[in-house]
């Protein structure tokens, strides 16, 4: 089968033409790299993260320090002191809805502004949901088109809000730790914490990124577009130019997701080639990552940290191979056509191939990105399922800080389970963990599926709303599922299919994306000011060992439960059904 | 919370979004240009001031002497988006996929069925994919040859057969690359061939330009 | 027996009634279900449903499997609630309200219980039963307290010492001074904790119920969606199927059994005759690290006997025992009396007419020494270190006796005859039969030991290792306990002590679990938060085991509920969506009749309820072993035993209706 000319690799080496016909074995490889490079880089972050939410010292002092404490200077005592949650909260909220409202004002009129270019005015509803969009760090891009966009819409609205989106994650996270760590009830000030994660780690990584991106050919320049003459046909086409690898940088490195183009990171500009896709991959997952592996510095107890990590890969790895055997499988009415098939090349594309496809989007997931270099939509029913188990999730590893806040709602909900089994009350990090920390985080778990459920019920008792849809039913009920997981999840990835930029999809994915993330801070930051009043047990050897390999199962059992009940009937319905009769050839694939 | 800090919260959004929002990606912009032009500007192809594409970018080449790119659904628009409105598994796309099957056999008439890569008879994801297998190059060269041998000819210039398809060999080799380091299958960018072909025709004199 | 069973099962129907179903969402939601069920059945048509005699029988016995779940689980509490009504029954019994004899300026006056009031004095003859609970404050008398403790052989009561209102004065005569209001005596106070016992939760209780309730409002929303996403592929559905699967999906079992476990456990503490003041100390006693006990009486059988006479060189040794046991004829503690037994084995008897001409020193807490005195003779025993302080003497010889008696664990006596040393007597002091074992368990949870006692650091070191004590405090006070108790809460430690004198009272109030002795005073036992009617103080350990006990079933029982979730889900939804043969793959049992697969569902779901009745009444089982190998046992039981055992009774109850002939 090897279709490889002699001399463009320089003789027929046994190993070439071995990786390159068996694409199984070679893919595997490849997404095997990927998580190696994921983890080691995570883990170098790991220590530095680490400090940041310890308060110590870094290296970037000089220069981020500076610029931190300038500007609590400027914002005098309301920077300065330590508050507990409610003040803390409150100000997050009135700093998001501040941004909120500067964001809708400059988007829905975006043409009375300068650098208007050749925009037109966005409805109600799709400004409404863009901007809240961008605020949760979902990044739904019902808009699509960029050369709609102005570039004060670009910058200053989205750019601007993937920032502070992200910012504002880190600081939660960091106020959790916090609570935790202190026992003197106060959870920190917001200011700080949203400027210590801009200057210290957002920003640094994202110039990082930004040098990176520029450097491997994705565009960054002033101009909003240029026209193009396609060689030998006349015709004339606008091809959208402008911050490409700025924006791409602070997409990634804030897990927003939210792409320049409408394609998201399929589209060559954003994402030339599989260096570049394994950097956008590296960008959006590192920080989550690394930031769960520092809680292992942070509280002094590297097992938790494993633990996490453990449990943590293999709920992605499951998710990334169920994905990229059933990319790598396809289905049997395409297969059955008689091409060369290696693979679902469909709404793929033929630089980044299957595998980096499927962990891409996999990670994509599996963190609150939903950026995606590839069609969803094209993606073979198991494989949208296999990426579908993230969300159902909740994005296991989460966003940038609120990953950290997500694991410890499931962590704290096994710790309960775990020590009601062995008789013991519960206790995380040895501070006791009183009735009030588990109804928050049981309130934090069910709040997901009640998010995703109940629009998605209203949806199905109102066909009309999808009615321009063409797939079969079972595949319309995923899309519909999907674009209500990755909205209630933050996460921003769609299957589409139906039109998503209606006033109904608009108006409802954008209060769920407010619910579920504003409520969850709510809850996690709840949960913080009740562990800060708390000083922890000096250890007797008699709590729970989260390092414990029985720990990372129970950890395990319980996230894998908790999804598996709150949406295994509704699954069945849709996923499953599309699934069942390529069922065979992927359990084929599979042997 | 006093009137005042609610202000203050304010200002503090809107100073911050300017920094980043604004300032970040303008002086990145202009730092850019400076540090690499040609990629900054999207890899774009410009001679004279025109822009003929982006090295990035497939583009509709209508000529039965280019390689022709993957599939579009959006006709190679740069600002379209997506491989249609039609999930794997509905009808649509097997009828969808049999025509482009039927289109590429018709084009290219030597090339047995199992020989031409899923990816030639699929869309692409951004619709503007330059990218192509290494066997969707090759299966597309006795095409390209014959057709490059009679435009030849009707400008006078009589190329034999074996000599275009060395030269096009020759030029998949150059361009051939992999999406992975040891592991990746191999691909071709189509724009790439596509300009060596051009240059090839320009050279012969058989076209004045783009 | 069987009576309460009837009562029980009245209260059961009684307990239909939906609002006092409010309290645990997932019964109540149940209760809505059964409801909706019995309408559908009787009037099918109005419903939309199929009405064929096949589906009419099919909605019948969901009904009735619904009714049967929700009457099992009130059952359960009924049950529950009917045991800890005996308890209280029999404590009431107690609180006869029997006229006391006040005295007053004016004499004697019969006074009828409720007139009495704290601060009174009573007297209290031979043969009275003691109105009112109180503090003796003359006299000394044995008490038959087997009303409240079961122990039939009276106690003596001294001054000082706390009398129960209900117990009868069998010996003597006492003064009392009345310490509680009529309605507030203990024994009320302890008819209220039982009675009230249900209605408390605990905190983990009320997590639990939290969780479940959650879970419930998920299941609710799950099912609703599934049923309109059923309508969005024109599938028809039918009302009373989703019923099925959103009440086998919701946590009926452990819903249903969540009450009865709570009150099960103040009646098991009953049971150990242990008056527990708060649920919530019972899961606290599970979850104990640190036990602070006291040496005599916990950890030793707390009777020291004298084993041997060491009399000084130059003292001859007939002379040495007849003084000890001179000065120790007129002590009546039990020290006292063995030296004299001892002496009497050694062929020296004496008698009380010996006595005659002496004075007795009685022991106090200052001088901590006794003795006899006359003109001319003074005979003491007691600590050497005490007697070496009343005589400014000093002996390098008994020194050195003493120090070798500590360190095998002994107490020494110096005897001393007119400021001269005669020589020591050791005292030995058993250790408790079986606490090295019951330390060993508790080492084993992982639970560290702290032992107070008066006595000296050798002998606290040398009992320590002997019964397996992690830390000791020597020659400690009541303070000292009360700040080994504050150390170990600064710690974030839970800490548990028993304690009975009124100088343990600031220790047991801070302590997360006191416990107190029966025999103690009423400041002990009011800052404690339970009290040992037996008054042993080794039950603590018990109380631990009950604690853990609850705890485990509680989680267990949770874990089991949500597991079988998985295995009801592999049955159920491949039997509703039957329509869709693709479906078949998930269909792994294989159960080809839709309906009768859901039917059997239900029944397990049912079935399962009744058959952890009894578990949930008992506790399941615990035995002390490190936490990593409790949880394996557990994960693998109750875990996934939860998932695998339903796919098998299911398939059994399946085979078994469908070879019974039912073919719907």
């Amino acid at each position: 089968m090897s279709y490889v000319s002699t001399d463009s690799t320089g003789g027929t080496n046994f190993w070439v033409s071995f990786f390159e016909s068996q694409r199984l074995v070679s893919g595997t490889i490849i997404i095997l790299i990927y998580i190696l490079l994921l983890s080691i880089f995570a883990y170098l972050i790991s220590g530095y993260i680490a400090k940041l939410y310890r308060g110590e010292k870094t290296w970037l002092d000089p220069i981020s320090g500076r610029l931190v404490n300038f500007f609590i200077n400027i914002f005098g005592e309301d920077a300065k002191k330590d508050t507990k949650m409610r003040e803390y909260f409150i100000t997050l909220l009135i700093f998001n809805a501040a941004a909120g409202i500067f964001a809708f004002i400059f988007f829905y009129f975006q043409t009375y502004f300068p650098f208007a270019g050749v925009t037109h005015n966005y409805s109600f509803s799709l400004s409404f949901n863009t901007v809240t969009s961008f605020l949760t760090n979902t990044n739904l891009q019902h808009y699509s088109d960029p050369l709609h966009l102005s570039y004060l819409s670009k910058t200053f609205v989205l750019t601007g809000l993937m920032f502070l989106a992200a910012a504002t994650g880190f600081a939660v996270s960091m106020a959790f730790i916090r609570g935790i760590l202190n026992e003197n009830g106060r959870i920190g000030n917001f200011y700080r914490d949203f400027l210590v994660s801009v200057f210290y780690l957002i920003l640094p990584l994202t110039i990082l990124v930004t040098i990176i991106f520029i450097l491997s050919g994705v565009p960054q320049d002033l101009s909003q577009y240029v026209n193009v003459n396609p060689i030998l046909s006349g015709g004339i086409q606008r091809l959208p130019l402008g911050p490409v690898a700025t924006w791409e940088a602070i997409k990634n490195i804030g897990t927003n997701g939210g792409g320049f183009y409408g394609s998201n990171a399929a589209m060559p500009l954003e994402n030339p080639n599989w260096f570049t896709n394994l950097v956008e991959f590296l960008s959006f997952t590192v920080i989550p990552l690394g930031s769960i592996l520092s809680l292992g510095k942070v509280f002094n107890n590297r097992g938790f940290a494993r633990t996490l990590y453990i449990v943590l890969i293999s709920i992605f790895f499951f998710t990334t191979f169920m994905t990229f055997f059933a990319e790598y499988s396809g289905i049997p009415s395409i297969t059955s056509l008689g091409t060369l098939f290696t693979g679902n090349m469909m709404g793929k594309e033929t630089a980044i191939g299957i595998s980096q496809s499927s962990i891409f989007s996999s990670g994509a997931v599996f963190t609150s990105t939903g950026a995606a270099d590839s069609v969803l939509l094209a993606f073979t029913p198991a494989g949208l399922l296999g990426l579908m188990g993230n969300l159902i999730l909740n994005d296991p590893l989460g966003g940038v800080g609120t990953g950290v806040l997500n694991i410890f709602m499931y962590v704290i909900f096994a710790i309960f389970i775990t020590s009601l089994m062995v008789g013991k009350l519960p206790e995380l990090m040895s501070i006791k963990i009183s009735s009030k920390e588990i109804k928050y985080s049981t309130l934090s778990l069910v709040t997901h599926p009640l998010l995703v459920l109940i629009p998605f019920g209203i949806t199905m008792l109102l066909p009309a709303l999808v009615i321009g849809d063409p797939n079969p039913r079972p595949d319309v009920i995923s899309s519909v599922l999907y674009e209500f997981l990755s909205a209630a999840s933050n996460n921003g990835s769609e299957v589409g299919g139906f039109a998503t930029n209606t006033a109904f999809f608009n108006i409802a994915d954008g209060i769920l994306m407010l619910m579920g993330r504003f409520i969850l801070m709510g809850l996690q930051l709840a949960i913080a000011q009740s562990f800060a009043t708390k000083s922890p047990k000096v250890e007797t050897g008699r709590t729970i060992e989260t390092g414990s390999p029985l720990f990372a199962l129970m950890l395990f059992v319980t996230i894998i439960m908790l999804g598996v009940l709150s949406f295994f009937p509704v699954l069945a319905l849709g996923p499953f059904l599309s699934w069942a009769k390529d069922f065979n050839l992927f359990i084929g694939g599979l042997l | 919370m006093k009137p005042k800090s609610v202000i203050k919260l304010f200002a503090f959004a809107a100073l911050f979004m300017f920094i980043l929002g604004f300032v970040y990606p303008t002086v990145s912009s202009l730092a850019a240009e400076g540090l690499d032009p040609f990629q900054a500007n999207g890899s774009l192809i410009e001679d004279n001031g025109t822009v003929y594409g982006s090295y990035l970018l497939a583009q509709a080449f209508n000529e039965s002497y280019f390689f022709q790119p993957r599939p579009s659904a959006t006709g190679y628009n740069y600002t379209g988006s997506g491989s249609g409105p039609y999930a794997l598994d509905a009808n649509q796309t097997l009828n969808q996929t049999r025509n482009l099957i039927n289109k590429f056999i018709s084009d290219n008439p030597t090339v047995n069925i199992s020989k031409i890569p899923y990816s030639m008879v699929s869309y692409s994801g951004s619709g503007v994919d330059p990218d192509i297998p290494l066997l969707g190059a090759q299966d597309q060269i006795p095409r390209i040859t014959g057709s490059l041998h009679s435009i030849l000819l009707v400008s006078g210039k009589n190329v034999s057969n074996s000599s275009l398809e060395s030269f096009l060999n020759k030029t998949v080799s150059k361009y051939v690359v992999q999406n992975f380091p040891l592991f990746g299958s191999y691909y071709v960018n189509t724009v790439q061939l596509n300009f060596a072909i051009l240059n090839l025709l320009i050279g012969y004199g058989a076209i004045k330009g783009y | 027996m069987k009576n309460r069973f009837l009562d029980a099962l009245l209260n059961s129907i009684y307990g239909f009634l939906p609002w006092r179903l409010l309290s645990s969402p997932v019964m109540f939601v149940t209760e809505i279900a059964f409801i909706i069920s019995v309408f559908a059945a009787i009037f099918p048509a109005q419903f939309g449903i199929p009405y064929t005699p096949v589906y009419l029988d099919f909605y019948v016995s969901v009904a009735l499997m619904l009714f049967l779940t929700i009457l099992f689980s009130n059952l359960s509490s009924s049950l529950s609630e009917g045991k800890s009504k005996a308890i209280t029954e029999s404590l009431k019994s107690l609180r006869k309200e029997v006229t006391g004899k006040q005295v007053t300026d004016n004499g004697i006056q019969e006074v009828s219980y409720s007139n009495l009031k704290k601060g009174d004095i009573l007297r209290i003859e031979k043969g009275d039963t003691i109105p009112i609970d109180g503090e003796i404050i003359e006299g000394t008398g044995f008490v038959n307290e087997s009303s409240i403790t079961g122990e039939s052989r009276p106690s003596r009561k001294i001054l000082g010492d706390s009398v129960t209102g209900g117990t009868i004065l069998v010996t003597d005569s006492l003064l009392v001074k009345v310490t509680s209001n009529p309605g507030e005596t203990f024994l009320d106070r302890m008819i209220n904790i039982v009675e009230s016992s249900k209605r408390m939760k605990t905190p983990n209780e009320i997590a639990l119920t939290v969780f479940l309730s959650g879970v419930t409002l998920v299941f609710l929303v799950v099912v609703s969606a599934v049923f309109a996403e059923s309508g969005f592929l024109s599938v028809t559905p039918n009302l009373v199927i989703f019923i099925v699967l959103l009440i086998a999906l919701i946590p009926t079992t452990i819903g249903g059994l969540l009450p009865a476990i709570g009150i099960a456990s103040i009646n098991k503490i009953a049971q150990y005759n242990i008056i527990a003041k708060s649920g919530k100390s019972v899961e606290n006693a599970g979850d104990i690290d640190t036990i602070i006990l006291d040496k005599t009486g916990t950890v030793t059988m707390g009777d020291r006997r004298a084993v041997k006479f060491y009399p000084k060189k130059g003292v001859e040794y007939i002379d040495f025992v007849r003084a000890c046991a001179l000065a120790s004829l007129k002590d009546q503690t039990a020290e006292g009396m063995s030296i004299v037994k001892l002496a009497a084995s050694e062929g020296v008897t004496s008698e009380m007419k010996d006595l005659e001409g002496y004075d007795f020193i009685p022991f106090s807490a200052e001088t901590k020494y006794s003795g006899i005195k006359s003109t001319g003779e003074e005979i003491v025993k007691g600590a050497l270190k005490s007697i070496k302080a009343k005589y400014k003497i000093s002996d390098v010889y008994l020194e050195g006796l003493c120090n070798g008696i500590s360190a095998r664990g002994g107490t020494a006596l110096a005897v001393a005859r007119n400021g001269e040393f005669l020589g020591v007597i050791e005292l030995n002091d058993m250790l408790k039969p079986g606490i090295r074992q019951r330390l060993e368990l508790l080492k084993k949870m992982n639970i560290k030991t702290i032992m107070c006692t008066g006595d000296d650091d050798i002998t606290a070191a040398y009992i320590a290792k002997e019964s397996g004590i992690d830390e000791y405090v020597a020659n400690s006070t009541p303070m000292d306990k009360y700040n080994v108790v504050l150390r170990e809460k600064d710690r974030q430690r839970m800490v548990a002590m028993v304690g009975d004198g009124t100088n343990d009272a600031p220790a047991l109030a801070q302590a997360d679990v006191g416990m107190a002795m029966n025999s103690g005073t009423q400041a002990a036992k009011e800052a404690a938060n339970m009290v040992d009617l037996d008054s042993d103080p080794t039950k603590l350990m018990d109380v631990i085991f009950l604690g853990k006990q609850i705890l485990i079933t509680r989680g267990s029982l949770t874990a089991f509920s949500v597991a079988n979730d998985f295995s009801k889900y592999f049955v159920i939804v491949p039997a509703i969506f039957s329509v869709f043969p693709q479906l078949g793959f998930l269909n792994i049992l294989g159960l080809t009749d839709p309906l009768v697969a859901i039917t059997s569902a239900l029944i397990f779901n049912t079935l399962i309820l009744l058959m952890l009745v009894p578990l949930a009444l008992r506790g399941v089982r615990y035995k002390p072993t490190s936490i990593n190998d409790l949880l394996k046992r557990n994960i693998t039981i109750y875990g996934l035993g939860g998932v695998i055992f339903p796919f098998i009774v299911i398939k059994v109850i399946y085979l078994i209706l469908v070879a019974g002939g039912v073919h719907w």
